[in-house]
This record gives structure tokens, sequence and C-alpha cells, in this order.
């Protein structure tokens, strides 16, 4: 038997074997001997969250469309697959070719939340590459990263040898361009970095040095070469390349549908919303192009259904024409069609009503505060009567569930708001009996989470609320959100705690997730795995302050994130944070009115619109 | 409407495919091949298909079939060449028949099942593992305990096996070759018998080579049965 057989043979014994075999439809298993760029695309979480990731699929088949380049992939192992892997001595493998990570050029990972960083070192470790940047060589492969997370990437410098920030499409094959030649020449590390500096996108933290003050705050980051790390943006929407042989999988991943970006960026304003911020400006497809697509999409696949997806899909202007033309060419074709995400109004109400038949489904809005104030403070422009207009639609229409999401622990949020988040739900409940009297499928879901300060959002010099007062404001919502219909669902308080603490974590937190990983610690966003208490004591022994990351930070602190540009203007967030104080409104720039977020001018992009969105 | 009896293999490859996952990924490779599939009625339509006997995860097939109904009539030669340009690796069509009047379920007429098993056993323990196989054949009674959601049962199953044969293929390769029934009268597992084996046995392949109609001696495939 090869290496490899030893494992294949043993698959029969974990849990979801088909996880770890590769092959599904659409996958490219290119040959190692034709090819001289390598690159592993990694995924710090299991294979059906993983693959349910829009841009990773984008980056696979991108790469592997270049003639010298291949691209594979690999997720992370659950613990059953850990142990197989260590029991026959085989490395962390990619699906397609089966081959350890260590034999790949360059191995990327996708940052998606901040409860995944353990994973990363699972993941290199299993693959038997050394763990931080420093201890590696020419031989080794780079160990890079991409995704939202890379807008505060601090906590994880001593791991990766650079980071790449923003839009990846193009970026991403600028940066292989470079490490190839590189790599042609035999030139060592630093010479690569050096190159790699003057690529706006490219942000390399060993270029630059950290001094703190005596009480824990940054003195200066300081640059230690010509290096501006800057977000990446993509200028033609349109132009850009679109994955059309989408990988359909064998087992059933989290989103098991076609998914069709229709925009990109999202401009509503929203200041706690990361995404709302680092994927500025607006960006509208051409109608004509999603269609086009989209046909050669579903022939491809045979997928049954196909979604169009953006941060905020009912806002692209031309929703309506593009939901009539993709039921009426789909549907017949027993291939549903929908909508990630609905805007709080009755235009969104009828939008689903025309796509999805079937209501037994739920409808889900996000008011996200609990009062028109609070809403308000967050740019969130959207009223009680709004929902309670929706919430009638959508009964109207026949659905019987929804799900309405909250947060709790907003900037200004008072037991007013809590009150109001019970009133609201009992509202909605109540407006649901009067439609379904005897009501025994009526159900309203409320999800309730803790906002979590994030970087280069007006919010991010905010406090996060402590555990206790989570807790606090979670029981008052148990004890009064009671009702017959009505279900609550509340993200675990610690959880939210350690996101926060890494979200805004600072260089020192490298060699906490080191030690933390040591003691055991993984799959931390999966909480029957996270052990709050081993973070704790880790972050105890290793003399940091948990604290010390979810307070309020002044305008004058500098930031641990300072130095990379995310394209919007300081002043910019500290106005919106004001506003935010004021409970002042900011208008949606999509619309015509400029706030003057800095991004266009930054970026020099442009926000492009197909329709009308006044309309 | 008229129906298809299809003939497929499921290669190494795919052998950790589940039950369900491999139904889906045909359903997917049909709809990509524009076939003019018949769709059942009602709020969720699915496609009028129909498979045999499931084949355990960890199990590759040589003889594995789906019925399928068609709302145009195609000719079976055009409906195997289309299936195979879009099956995965791992899946593909041997052979299709257009049937010629409303046949049985593939599940009510299969009753025997035969399988390879290919088995890593170490030198030192061949003869006990040969001596173990040949008291399995010669006894009536072999009680095993099966579990499933509803709990335990003892099932005798000496009586769903019948035909063993043995052959060494190398130093520490044994293969056997076992019949044993499936379907309605009960099914034979070949991974209980290797269960009954000394620990240090290791099923290296284990395939499925045919299922079939058997009565009174008579052998009847499941295509020509349509």
């Amino acid at each position: 038997m090869t290496d490899w057989q030893k494992v294949e043979s043993r698959l029969g014994r974990v849990a979801k074997p088909t996880r770890y075999i590769g092959g599904e439809y659409n996958t490219q298993v290119k040959d190692w001997s034709q090819t001289d760029l390598k690159v592993a695309l990694a995924f710090p979480d299991v294979y059906e969250i993983g693959l349910s990731h829009l841009g990773l699929r984008i980056l696979y088949e991108l790469i592997n469309e270049q003639p010298t380049m291949l691209a594979e992939r690999v997720y992370a192992p659950w613990f059953d697959l850990q142990q197989l892997l260590q029991e026959v001595d085989y490395p962390l493998y990619a699906l397609e070719s089966k081959r350890g990570l260590a034999e790949f050029d360059v191995v990327g990972f996708s940052l998606q939340y901040e409860m995944s960083y353990t994973n990363i070192l699972t993941m290199l470790s299993l693959a038997k590459i050394p763990l931080l940047a420093s201890e590696r060589t020419e031989a080794d492969p780079l160990i890079i990263a991409g995704g939202p997370c890379t807008y505060n990437p601090e906590p994880l410098v001593d791991f990766f040898d650079f980071f790449l920030l923003g839009e990846g499409e193009e970026l991403l094959l600028e940066v292989l361009k470079i490490v190839q030649a590189w790599k042609g020449q035999k030139g060592s590390k630093a010479e690569l970095l050096q190159q790699l500096a003057a690529v706006p996108g490219v942000y390399i933290p060993s270029y630059f040095e950290v001094e703190y003050y005596a009480e824990g705050t940054i003195k200066a980051i300081k640059p230690l070469a010509e290096h501006y790390p800057v977000r990446a943006v993509v200028r033609d929407f349109d132009k850009t390349f679109i994955p059309r042989k989408w990988i359909v999988p064998f087992m059933d991943i989290v989103h098991d549908r076609i998914a069709y970006e229709i925009q990109r960026g999202c401009t509503k304003g929203c200041r706690f919303c990361q995404a709302g911020m680092i994927y500025r400006p607006v960006r509208e497809r051409d109608p004509k192009t999603i269609m086009d697509n989209l046909k050669k999409m579903v022939e491809d696949t045979g997928y049954e259904e196909l979604s169009l997806t953006s941060l905020s899909s009912a806002d692209y202007s031309k929703i309506e024409d593009l939901i009539t033309e993709a039921c009426g060419c789909f549907t017949p074709k027993q291939v549903n069609v929908s909508l990630p995400s609905l805007r709080i109004d009755s235009f969104s109400v009828d939008l689903a009503a025309k796509f999805q038949s079937n209501r037994k489904g739920s409808l889900t809005f996000a008011p996200e505060a609990g009062t028109d104030r609070l809403r308000c403070v967050i740019n969130k422009g959207v009223t009680e009567s709004d929902l309670i207009n929706a919430a009638h639609a959508a009964f109207k229409a026949g659905w019987q569930k929804l799900k309405l999401y909250f947060m709790i622990g907003l900037p200004t949020e008072t037991e007013a708001d809590l009150e109001g988040i019970v009133k609201m739900c009992k509202e909605v409940e109540r407006i649901g009996k009067t439609y379904y009297p005897k009501g025994n499928a009526l159900r309203i879901t409320v999800s309730i989470s803790t906002f979590v300060p994030k970087a280069h959002t007006p919010f991010q010099w905010e406090r996060q609320i402590s555990i206790a007062e989570t807790l606090a404001k979670q029981q008052y919502l148990k004890e009064n959100l009671r009702g017959r219909h009505l279900e609550l669902n509340w993200h675990d308080s610690k959880v939210s705690r350690m996101e926060g603490v890494f979200a805004r974590g600072d260089r020192r937190l490298g060699k906490v997730i080191l030690k933390a990983w040591q003691q055991g610690a993984q799959f931390d966003s999966w909480s029957d795995y996270f052990n709050y208490q081993l973070w704790v004591d880790v972050f105890q022994e290793s003399g940091v302050d948990l604290d010390f990351y979810s307070r309020e930070r002044s305008y004058e602190e500098v930031l641990p994130w300072e130095h990379i540009n995310a394209g919007i203007s300081k002043q910019f967030l500290i106005a919106e944070n004001e506003r935010a104080r004021k409970a002042e409104l900011t208008k949606d720039c999509s619309q015509g009115y400029c706030p003057n977020c800095g991004v266009c001018g930054e970026l020099k992009v442009r926000t492009k619109i197909v329709g009308d969105r006044n309309a | 409407m008229p129906d298809y009896r299809i003939r497929f293999v499921k290669g190494n490859e795919l052998k950790y495919l589940s039950h369900l996952e491999l139904i889906r990924a045909i359903e997917r490779a049909l709809r990509r091949g524009n076939l003019p599939l018949a769709f059942s009625e009602g709020f969720h339509p699915h496609a009028k298909l129909s498979f045999g006997p499931a084949l355990a995860v960890g199990i590759s097939s040589q003889d594995e079939y789906f019925d399928l109904q068609l709302t145009e009539d195609w000719n079976q030669e055009k409906v195997v060449s289309v299936l195979n340009s879009t099956l995965p690796r791992g899946i593909a069509v041997v052979e299709g028949r257009k049937c010629s009047q409303k046949v049985k379920p593939l599940n009510a007429i299969i009753n025997r099942a035969a399988y390879l098993v290919e088995l890593f056993v170490p030198a030192e323990d061949r003869n006990l593992v040969i001596e173990e196989l040949t008291s399995i054949v010669n006894r009536k009674e072999v009680i095993v305990t099966r579990t499933n959601k509803n709990g335990q049962k003892q099932v005798n199953i000496r009586q769903l096996l019948h035909n063993l044969k043995i052959e060494i293929i190398s130093e520490d390769i044994i293969q056997l070759e076992l019949i044993g029934k499936i379907g309605n009268d009960g099914n034979f597992r070949p991974e209980e018998i290797v269960n009954l084996l000394p620990r240090t046995v290791e099923i290296i392949n284990l395939i499925r080579t045919g299922l079939w109609y058997e009565e009174q001696e008579q052998i009847i495939r499941p295509l020509d049965l349509c």
C-alpha cells in the first residue's frame, strides 16, 4: 500500500469521509509536471463551511485558468481525521492531488472570522510546516492570507509571510506572477518581499515595528521600509473574473447552491458593519451579464437552487426585473431562485413572494436594534412601522415563520432599547395571530447576537460589553420574550468576548494564540469545542489583559490597524461616530448624496448603478 | 412516458459516498445532461428515479442500478452517452435499456449480491483466519448483534450467506468472494464476516461485484427483467 492508500483505506472510520476525498464535479486536477507554481487554497474550518465560501471558489478557478499555475483546496480536518493522519504519519493534504501542503509553493488562507485562528495552526502543524514565519525558509511554502480579518491581522503576524488586503481577483494573480518569477530566479525570501512591498494590496507585517507605552497602548507603528499597505479594489466589476465551472459537492454543504454575486459593496452605512465599510463603493453588475452567466452555470452544474448574492441584494437597482427574468427562465427547469437577505419593507416581501412559491420556509429581517432611536445611532434607517408593515405583508402573503435578528450591547444602548426588542417581537407575534388565529405553524424566531466592534468601522473606538453585562441583557430578554409563538436564540457571550479581543487585538496576541493552540484550543467557533477557561488561563499566563482589548479607545490612540489603509478616511469614521452619538442618520451614497467617506478618491474607483436607486 | 433501467459502476475513488450522496450526484448529472426528466407533482417535485439496494459507505461496486422515467422517447444509447458525459469521475454508466413494459422496482426483485473482499492478513495469522472462515461456512448458525436506532438485535448471518470462496493472493493478502442475500429476505453484510476474524485483519478493498435475482438456481440479471 502507498502511504495515501493507508489513509484512504481507513477513511471509513471517520465521520463524513466525503469531506476528504475531493473529486467533486468541476474540480480540476492539474498535472504537477506541467505547472510551475502550485497554490493550496486553505479554509480554516470544515469542508461544509469552506466550500460554501464564494471567495475561494473564484480564486480556485482563476488560478487554474493560468496554464502555468495550479490551485488545490484544503479545509480544516475534523478531530477524527487529524488523529488518522497522525496515526499513519501522512501530512494534511490538498484534495486534488492528495499531496501534503508542504509540497506547494504558496498556501493561502481565507480569514473570514476570528474564531478560526487556532485552526490555521492545526492545519500548518499537520502539514509539517513550521508555524512561525521567522522559522520558515525558502524551502517552505509561503504562508499568506486574505479575507476580511486581514483588515486587522495583527494577532496573526507571527504566522504569516504577508497578507493580501481587499478584493483578490486581480491582486492575487499579480502577486502570484511575482512569486513565480522569483521562484525561477531562486532568490531569497527577503528579495521577494522587497518586490511585493511595492504592490498595492500587499501587507508585509515584518516591514513595521510596533512600539508600546508602558500601560499597553501603542506608541508608534514604525515602517522599516517604503511600504504602504492599501486595500485592493476591482474597478470594473463587470469585466472581472466570474467563476463558471462552479464546483458541485457530493455532500450537503452549508450554502448548497449556485451563488452569483450581482453587486459588490453596500453603502447603507450601518455603523457597526465592517463589510459595509471595506467593500465600498457599490458596483452593480450588468443584468445581462448576470443572466448569461447564470444560464451557463445552471446548465453546467445541475444545481437545484441559485442565489443572487450581495451584501444587500434588494438594493440592486434592477432587482425586480432580474428576479422576474430569473424565475421565468429557471423555475420551469425546477431551479429555485433565492436572495440571501431582505430589506425590512413590503417591497422585499413582494420580491420574496415572486421567487418563493412555497411559503413553508421563513423570511428573515434584521432590525438590529429595538428602538427607532438606537436604529438611528447605528444608521440602520428602519423604523418600527417599517417592520410592522413588512410583517403584515409577510403574513398576508402566506408566511408563518419569521426570523428577526437583533444585537445587544450597541453603543448608547439603554434598558428602553431592550424593552423595544421585546415590544417589537411581541407586536409581530400579535400581528401574526390576527392572520393565523389557530396559528399552529406561526413562529417568530428571535436571534440575539452581541455587538463586537470591528476595525475600520465608525464604532471601532467603542467599548464592547462584558460577559456579565451580556448575560444580564440576555437574561432580561429570556424572561420577557416569552410567548407561545416566540423562540429565542442567543450567541455564546464568551465566544463574542474572545471574538472582540482578536478583532481589535495587536501583535502581542500571537503568542497567546500559539499557547492556547498548544494547550488544545481548536474549532473555537464551535461552541461545543470552545473552551473559555483555557483562553482565560493562557491570557493570564502570558501576562496579557483581556479587558484591555474590549475597552473604549480615544480618537488619539494609535490603533493596531492604523497603518492599514482600507480607503476610508479617519475623519469620516470619526464624524460618523459623532453622528451616532447624536442619533443622526447618514444617507446612502448610492442615491447621489456623498458623505465623504473618501473611498472613491483614495482608491480611484467609482460607484456603478445600472438603473435608478431612487425609484 | 418511457422507463429506462441503467446499470452503472461506482469506482474506488467515490466509495465513500453515502447512498444519498450518490443519488444526488446522479440526479445532478441527469440535470446537467438536460435529459427530459419526468417529475413528481407537488410542492417539492423530484425526478422520477429509483435506485437498487443501497451500497454501504466504503464499498465500491461494479454492478449498480437505477430506473428512470423520461417524458420523451430517447433511444437507450443516447441516454447512456449523455449520462457518461455529465457524470463525475468515478461513476460510469455501463449499459442502459429502455423497458418494454412496466417493470417491478429494483428493490422488489434483487435478492442476491456478490462481494469481493481484499484482506490484509499478517502471515502468522493466515492459518487461523482460514480456519475461522471454514468454521463459519460449516456452522448452521453464526449470530451477530446488529444495532440500529430501535436498539439491538441478534441475527443469524450464516443463513444470509450463500457462498464463500477463499483465495490467497500473496504473503499477507487474502481475497474472499462472498455471495449473500439482499432485499426483503435480509441483508448480508460482508463486513460482519470480517469482524469475526482476528483484529489484525484489515479490509484493504471491498467491492460489490454483482446484483441479481435468483430463484431455484436460476439467475436473472436486472437488465433482463425490463
